[in-house]
């Protein structure tokens, strides 16, 4: 399978021609390539700036080249489509499909765009390859290129295949049939009639065979053909297996002395033949590679009212704001707000590539280390938090690393191995040294953890309920580094039954944390304490939820887990300390807007690093699937789908978004009461309401791609999973916005018809 | 907008109180621009007759040619426009520079390697090369003309706000070479199966690139500057 354009080069006209010489040198009588089909053929075509597998003509259109080496015994004449053609070579441009099912080609081609192409290999190679040859140059589907070469290897059709067989590549094993038999029998009768006689049989296994993969279809899929569809191709059928059946028996009945069909007969019934197999695929076509065009303009249509209903209510919530801090100021537009768009904007558009998102990770990586170092660089200039903004770039750093080893593990995954992860991984196999720090950091990691749990709530006067529900987490961790331990193969402690603590540990954690998570949603329906700090309880809130849910996606992700969890947590203090490099006196004219948009911006491109960071990838082979198996041995749906699930999105959905407020509560003024609960609530919002627009700007791209980009070569291994990851991401984000407002703001009650609107 | 410019230019002539020899004519900062443009050019040109290579064909070598052909060209130049020429005398400044040559190459190193540029043995050379490069368009003139002067560093890098001729000469092109290096790390990742899109080749066009964009700039705004003055003066 070569690339149409190594095809065209020169260096491949060579090559054909040496490799020609070679087979002809030995297709003498009894020589090793008598019988020899040559074929060389590219997998897809490329346009001139060197994009392949989209939908273009030039990108669907390849060449195949098809060479037989043995004379037919007389000339052959074949009067359908080609004119009067003696074949020893047949090029024929190739129309690959990139749609549904991969059995389906869409375009027909009549014409030869790549007639420059053909003129260079036929230009000069002609004289030479082809010396004193015929040839013939025509164009076919790709659907019929595996059952012509199986009619031509002899072996069964491909069951799913609806092609039919091409009868000027099959003319072209014509010389290496034995007709000596026939030639003995009957005298009188041309090797045409023989060839086509050949051919009825074949194209009555093919239709039989297409036949019966249409009504297995039919019979067992929920969206099939429509019945008039199917009792028009089997009344087409059935006519043409009569006609066929009729012309044989009259056959037998007559005993005629030339004991064969006559030519008009014949072509009546290829005729018959393929133009059911044709009227098949175009029914086939117009089922299965047909998008539904005006559903997806309404989706799409839909995405852009969110975008813009998103845009809106941001703006309406800083007007808000404005009237809560007393501010005039109208101009907001700040630096920090022109660069976050830019950098949403050129990472939606890079989905618009299927090498950004093949890389998404790294691009995110790319980007999110540029936000890093301008804000390394904004802090220098303000000689504050330079520390800060050095561990986030050196964070970053890490992450990149990170994220490169789970895009190699993709490759690997996916037969492309690279040669640097494998090294890597072998070091970390032979010394025993570094067996046992992979052991040991992530148990030193929940420690730490742990410990900075315990430090939160020992120093607060939160309610002793939140602390309580902290308490469990720190007792979680305990379980788990238990759990490791006892699994790691460097003490081998004979504490428990294996099947025991390989079951029952995961679960008591899952339970704890399911308990914690519905034990903060019953603190909702509680009477507020009246505590010291306001803001102390929300930020004890904050965490106390985090940990909740952080026990178990750790669990979930396995070792790597811990350090992730402990990067996460650094990479979000790192930003919301930074976030306060803006909040001084010489910016407070500036919107909440503007002071927002570059630490959520920061914020969501984390998440999305995280997401790259745990082992995962937007595939479904980038789904860890052992994770749905900690904790229980058999399979079981619903649990393990949610448990899967909870450590796909963990990382990069649930953490981030429960841990939003962080940024908002920095900007908090001083005041009363219930007027600074307001403004905190409205903040929120619209926190909230940016990540939510950089979501969905993304998820908008995506789908913009995928609409563009539904006749790709990558369709079902690329744009569709990243479609269903993307779609799914955001409307989990939407749903956990949503219970995170529920959670953080309930009290405010005057603010509650607000959600719904907010919430869209 | 312009008399945004106007006012900040104000504050600045309040602020800082710049020394005679900041400032420089407008012919001199093309000489400047014209002999580091010229530099590039003709490193390119032996790398393509002598050694028959391209930054494309032989990334490695191309880069060290151009960084040691150019390196003499920007330190001894940029030497003469030293900040403080009372004090500090020529060889010092080109002392300066020299040694601004190996930190702005570690700088740039790991700006690039936190960015992803690929580690590794493999790259171990080319990543040296490219960085010491980048320190030439980017940290050696000011390590020459400012020496260790943080404020003046901290103006440049820090606010973006040059406020003399040389202060455009050094930031603008710095600026654009880093830019244009951000910009042209985006190819890198395109399936295109192209030997230019090899690390650290695309990144050392778009610097090149952003390199003398910010010349031509530097040069536009000095010029812009200079006739300002000039009907100021009168």
């Amino acid at each position: 399978m070569l690339p149409f354009s190594i095809i065209c080069s020169e260096l491949t006209t060579t090559l054909l021609q040496k490799v020609v010489e070679v087979l002809e040198g030995q297709s003498g009588p009894g020589g090793l390539h008598e019988n020899t089909l040559l074929l060389v053929m590219g997998d897809h075509g490329q346009t001139i700036n060197g994009d392949h597998g989209g939908g273009s003509a030039e990108e669907v259109e390849t060449v195949i080249f098809a060479m037989g080496f043995k004379d037919p015994p007389s000339s052959l004449t074949l009067e359908r489509d080609i004119s009067s053609c003696q074949l020893d070579a047949v090029l024929l441009l190739f129309s690959t499909c990139y749609c549904y099912r991969c059995v389906l080609d869409f375009s027909s081609v009549k014409v030869f765009p790549k007639k420059t192409c053909i003129r260079e290999i036929f230009g000069s190679s002609c004289d030479s390859v082809l010396d004193g040859r015929m040839f013939c140059i025509n164009s076919m589907q790709q659907l019929d290129f595996a059952v012509t070469v199986a009619a031509l290897l002899g072996v069964p059709f491909p069951f799913g295949s609806i092609g039919s067989v091409n009868p000027e590549l099959y003319a072209l094993a014509a010389g290496t049939w034995n007709l000596k038999r026939s030639n003995d029998i009957f005298q009188n009768h041309s090797s045409t009639e023989e060839w086509m006689q050949n051919y009825v049989n074949v194209l009555c296994m093919n239709s039989w065979q297409v036949k019966r993969y249409i009504d297995v279809y039919s019979a067992s899929s929920v969206i099939g053909f429509s019945n008039e569809d199917l009792l028009h191709l089997s009344a087409m059928y059935a006519q043409a297996t009569d006609n066929w059946s009729k012309i044989v028996t009259n056959l037998v009945s007559e005993k005629s002395e030339s004991c064969h069909v006559s030519l008009p007969d014949l072509k009546r019934q290829i005729d018959a033949y393929l133009s059911f197999l044709a009227s098949v695929a175009e029914l086939a076509r117009s089922k299965w590679t047909q998008f539904n065009l005006e559903i997806m303009s309404i989706g799409f249509g839909v995405m852009l009212i969110s975008l813009l209903v998103h845009v809106l209510c941001i703006r309406w919530l800083n007007k808000l704001c404005r009237v809560y801090v007393r501010s005039h100021v109208e101009s907001g537009i700040s630096y920090g707000l022109m660069l976050s768009c830019l950098i949403v904007a050129i990472r939606a558009c890079s989905f618009l590539s299927n090498s950004y998102i093949l890389e998404e990770g790294k691009v995110a990586g790319f980007l999110v280390a540029t936000t890093a170092m301008l804000k390394l660089r904004y802090s220098i200039t303000k000689t504050k938090m330079q520390l800060e903004a050095l561990v986030f770039v050196l964070l970053i750093s890490v992450l990149r690393f990170c994220i490169e080893l789970g895009l190699s593990k993709q490759a690997v995954s996916s037969g492309l191995a690279d040669v640097f992860p494998s090294w890597m991984l072998a070091v970390a196999e032979s010394y025993p040294f570094w067996r046992h720090i992979a052991e040991l950091l992530p148990v030193l990691a929940l420690i730490i953890l742990a410990y900075m749990l315990h430090e939160s709530i020992s120093r607060s006067s939160c309610r002793r309920f939140l602390k309580n529900v902290i308490r469990g987490t720190i007792f979680n961790y305990l379980l788990i580094a238990a759990y490791w331990t006892s699994e790691s193969k460097l003490l081998n402690l004979p504490l428990m039954r294996t099947d025991i603590q390989r079951n029952y540990i995961p679960k008591v954690i899952y339970m704890i944390g399911f308990g914690q998570l519905s034990s903060l949603a019953l603190l909702q329906f509680l009477s507020e304490e009246k505590t010291s700090s306001w803001k102390e309880t929300v930020v004890v809130k904050i965490v106390a939820v985090l940990s909740a849910w952080s026990s178990t996606i750790i669990i979930l992700s396995g070792r790597q887990g811990p350090l992730v969890a402990l990067a996460s947590m650094a990479g979000g203090w790192c930003i919301m300390r930074l976030e306060c490099l803006e909040q001084d006196s010489e910016n407070s004219h500036l919107q909440t807007f503007s002071l927002y948009s570059f630490p959520v911006t920061q914020w969501s491109l984390l998440a999305v690093c995280l997401f790259f960071c745990s082992g995962h990838w937007c595939a479904f082979d980038g789904l860890r699937y052992a994770a749905a198996f900690i904790g229980f041995e058999e399979f079981i749906l619903v649990p393990q789908a949610i448990l899967l699930s909870i450590d796909t999105f963990g990382f990069s959905h649930i953490l981030p978004i429960f841990g939003l407020p962080f940024l908002a509560i920095q900007q908090v003024p001083s005041g009363t009461g219930e007027q600074r609960k307001g403004f905190f609530f409205m903040q929120l919002c619209q926190v909230y309401l940016m990540y939510g627009l950089i979501t969905a700007t993304t998820a908008t791209f995506t789908m913009l791609c995928v609409a563009i980009q539904r006749r790709h070569l990558m369709v079902w291994g690329l744009f569709a999973p990243k479609f269903v990851f993307d779609v799914l991401g955001l409307m989990l984000t939407d749903f956990l916005v949503f219970l995170a407002l529920l959670y953080y703001c309930v009290q405010v009650d005057d603010d509650g018809p607000r959600h719904q609107i907010t919430e869209k | 907008m312009v008399e945004k410019k106007k006012k900040q230019q104000a504050v600045n002539g309040n602020d800082a109180v710049p020394s005679p020899s900041s400032s420089s004519s407008p012919w001199q900062a093309f000489l400047v621009h014209l002999l580091s443009g010229l530099g590039l050019a003709s490193a390119l040109g032996v790398a393509h007759k002598f050694y028959s290579a391209n930054l494309v064909s032989d990334p490695l070598h191309t880069l060290r040619l151009i960084w040691v052909i150019e390196a003499p060209i920007v330190v001894l130049i940029y030497s003469m426009f030293r900040s403080n020429p009372k004090q500090c005398s020529y060889w010092k400044a080109v002392g300066r520079g020299i040694l601004g040559l190996p930190v702005g190459a570690v700088v740039n190193a790991l700006g690039a390697i936190a960015l992803g540029a690929p580690v590794g043995p493999k790259y171990f050379l080319k990543t040296v090369n490219w960085s010491l490069l980048m320190s030439l368009f980017t940290v050696v003139p000011a390590a020459s003309v400012f020496g260790s002067s943080w404020t003046d560093w901290i103006r440049l890098f820090g606010h973006t706000k040059p406020s003399g001729s040389n202060d455009y000469m050094i930031c603008l092109p710095a600026h654009g070479a880093v830019i244009g290096a951000w910009f042209g790390a985006w190819p890198m990742p395109l399936d295109w199966d192209r030997p230019w899109q090899e690390w650290p080749i695309c990144v050392s066009y778009g610097a090149i690139a952003g390199y003398l964009i910010g010349m031509v700039a530097s040069f536009g705004l000095v010029l812009l500057r200079g006739e300002r003055q000039h009907i100021k003066g009168e």
